[in-house]
């Protein structure tokens, strides 16, 4: 059981050296919580940079990036080894509007664009083989399962990883007003990263909880 | 990830983890409708696939509601003419069973789409091509890596009678009516066609095995001929094909789109959920916990309901953030340097030269 593990049961009512529910056998609500919040946190504030080798294959426009440890969130700048620089972001339709045979051009590529989730593409694309591009991405970390893998948090921030888990705990619950109480204390810090809840300041009843 | 992860954690909001109220069918029912509400909601899901050119198929059906009965590709045979109960290959045949004299050919043959293109029969019908499985909209239509534009069928009558059977370099593509657009014809149809076997190497949903029919295989790897590269499947990366796991879609000659795509619907509890990355799959659950506690059964819920609709909208509200970074690093955008601005009374801005007051 980590620090934030033990924060988190405090406030729930657990005692963390002898819990009732929560024992460390059986913290994975806890945790699902906990590694909820941290996703939610970085896919906000951008706080995990990783870069992707990816090896450019000859004529090949388009690229699916899976990645082995960290979660992808979004390619925020590709730069090209070879020249030392760094591509121009555009989109799909704005390549497609500037050169009708994108596909076909060949040269060393000047933009990138990102396509859904996961995908990539270069313009212009290399007609040989032997680059690479370094791809600079925004991630979200592993989520953990057991007490003694890290957590890549911030550590100012573990206060709001708290306020979420004990917020979702309280709503699995069914208690709507400790869970909306803990949740507008989560709002403040991911506030400070343009997040917005539409959550109520209180909640009216309409039936039996 | 897996379904049965999901179904875990949701039965633990729900408190029913031992399926006590909510059964493993309801979940997952929910699941789907819920993924579906949250890609309408997000729109963020892209997928390229591609269309060999002309078309292959594994089996013909003589009607539509056959085909989830059959695996792989499939194409309609003909058409069923109720007015006269007939099933005709090529309209043709219609007129040789009434009495008229066939335009060509017997009566006597399925043929395929590429047949059309190296038989003296006279063509008298376009070559249909399918969409991917999971295809909702396309974003970019492209053959041979030029650009089609999409042109509906009631406007290709009016332009060319023979739109059908007009051969040419393709430039447009043709969604065929009545077919909620999961097929299309290129206009105008090919004049000769190329055929190549791309076997297992061709992704997506034409996955013919080695040797089959009048193909040949070309080994996965080649990238000679190719102009895309994709990872298409689910493998993690190995030393092989350039340290990563690649398949091809093949564009020289073949039709290539980008599209956004249906969701797939999960029907096992051991289905992946590929559509998303895993971090967005938490976010689904919210609304499906919504939606759990709306169904009525002993547990309903509007309250809690509610709440967790809210929780969903929350995650909408992340996901709008995540995609307006996103775009925020985008530097080249495609818009006019000087816009033309109509101010709120509707006044047409003149040039700056224009005299203020205009005397005739």
């Amino acid at each position: 059981m980590n620090s934030i593990e033990n924060r988190i049961l405090r406030a729930i009512g657990e005692d963390p050296s002898s819990p009732d529910v929560f024992t460390s056998s059986n913290l994975t609500p806890i945790r699902d919580s906990v590694n909820d919040a941290m996703e939610e946190l970085c896919t906000l504030s951008d706080s995990i940079v990783n870069v992707y080798k990816l090896p450019l294959i000859a004529d090949t426009n388009l690229y699916k990036m899976e990645w082995a440890g960290n979660q992808l969130c979004y390619v925020a700048s590709v730069l090209l080894p070879e020249t030392q620089k760094q591509l121009r972001a555009t989109t799909l339709s704005a390549v497609e509007k500037y050169d009708r045979r994108w596909m076909s051009t060949v040269g060393t590529p000047t933009m990138f664009f990102p396509l859904g989730v996961d995908l990539l593409g270069l313009y212009p694309m290399y007609s040989d083989e032997g680059y690479y591009a370094d791809i600079r991405c925004v991630v979200l970390p592993n989520r953990y399962e057991t007490s003694t893998e890290p957590i890549q948090i911030r550590g100012d921030w573990e206060d709001a990883v708290v306020n979420y888990a004990v917020a979702e705990y309280f709503l699995g619950v069914g208690d709507l007003e400790k869970s909306i109480r803990w949740f507008s204390e989560y709002s403040k810090y991911a506030g400070k990263f343009g997040f917005r809840t539409t959550m109520p300041d209180r909640w009216v009843t309409k039936g039996e909880i | 990830m897996k379904f049965s992860e999901v179904e875990t954690r949701v039965r633990r909001y729900i408190k029913d983890p031992d399926a006590k109220v909510w059964s493993r069918d309801l979940l997952m029912d929910l699941f789907n409708q819920a993924q579906d509400q949250f890609n309408k909601d997000t729109r963020m899901l892209v997928k390229i696939g591609g269309a060999h050119t002309p078309g292959i198929y594994d089996s013909t059906t003589a009607n539509k509601w056959e085909e989830e009965y059959i695996e792989g590709t499939v194409r309609e045979f003909g058409e069923y003419f109720e007015g006269t109960i007939h099933l005709c290959s090529f309209k043709w045949e219609v007129a040789m069973l009434r009495g008229y004299e066939p335009i060509a050919g017997d009566n006597y043959r399925v043929t395929h789409a590429w047949e059309s293109y190296i038989s003296d029969i006279t063509v008298d019908d376009w070559d249909v091509l399918r969409f991917p499985d999971d295809f909702d909209k396309p974003i970019l239509v492209m053959y041979n890596k030029k650009r089609l534009e999409r042109l509906s069928e009631s406007k290709a009558i009016k332009l060319d009678t023979k739109y059908k059977t007009r051969k040419g370099e393709p430039v447009r593509y043709i969604p065929v009516q009545n077919d909620e657009e999961r097929q299309f014809a290129m206009y105008p149809r090919l004049n000769t066609v190329t055929f190549t076997d791309y076997g297992r190497s061709f992704p997506g949903y034409y996955n013919l095995g080695p040797n089959e029919g009048m193909i040949t295989v070309v080994d996965e790897g080649t990238t000679e001929e190719y102009g895309t590269f994709y990872r298409w499947d689910d493998v993690l990366p190995t030393m092989d094909d350039y340290g990563i796991v690649v398949n091809y879609i093949p564009t020289v000659s073949n039709v290539t789109v980008v599209y956004a795509p249906r969701i797939e619907p999960v029907f096992h509890e051991d289905s992946n959920i590929a559509n998303w990355l895993d971090w967005q799959v938490k976010y689904i659950e919210r609304l499906m916990v919504s939606l759990a506690f709306s169904c009525n059964n002993n547990r309903y819920n509007p309250t809690l309901s509610g709440a967790w609709q809210q929780r969903y909208q929350d995650g909408l509200n992340v996901i709008q953030r995540y995609k307006g970074k996103r775009l925020s690093s985008i530097t080249t955008r495609l818009r006019s340097p000087s816009r033309t601005s109509v101010g709120s009374t509707g006044c047409i801005k003149f040039p700056d030269t224009y005299p203020s007051v205009y005397r005739g």
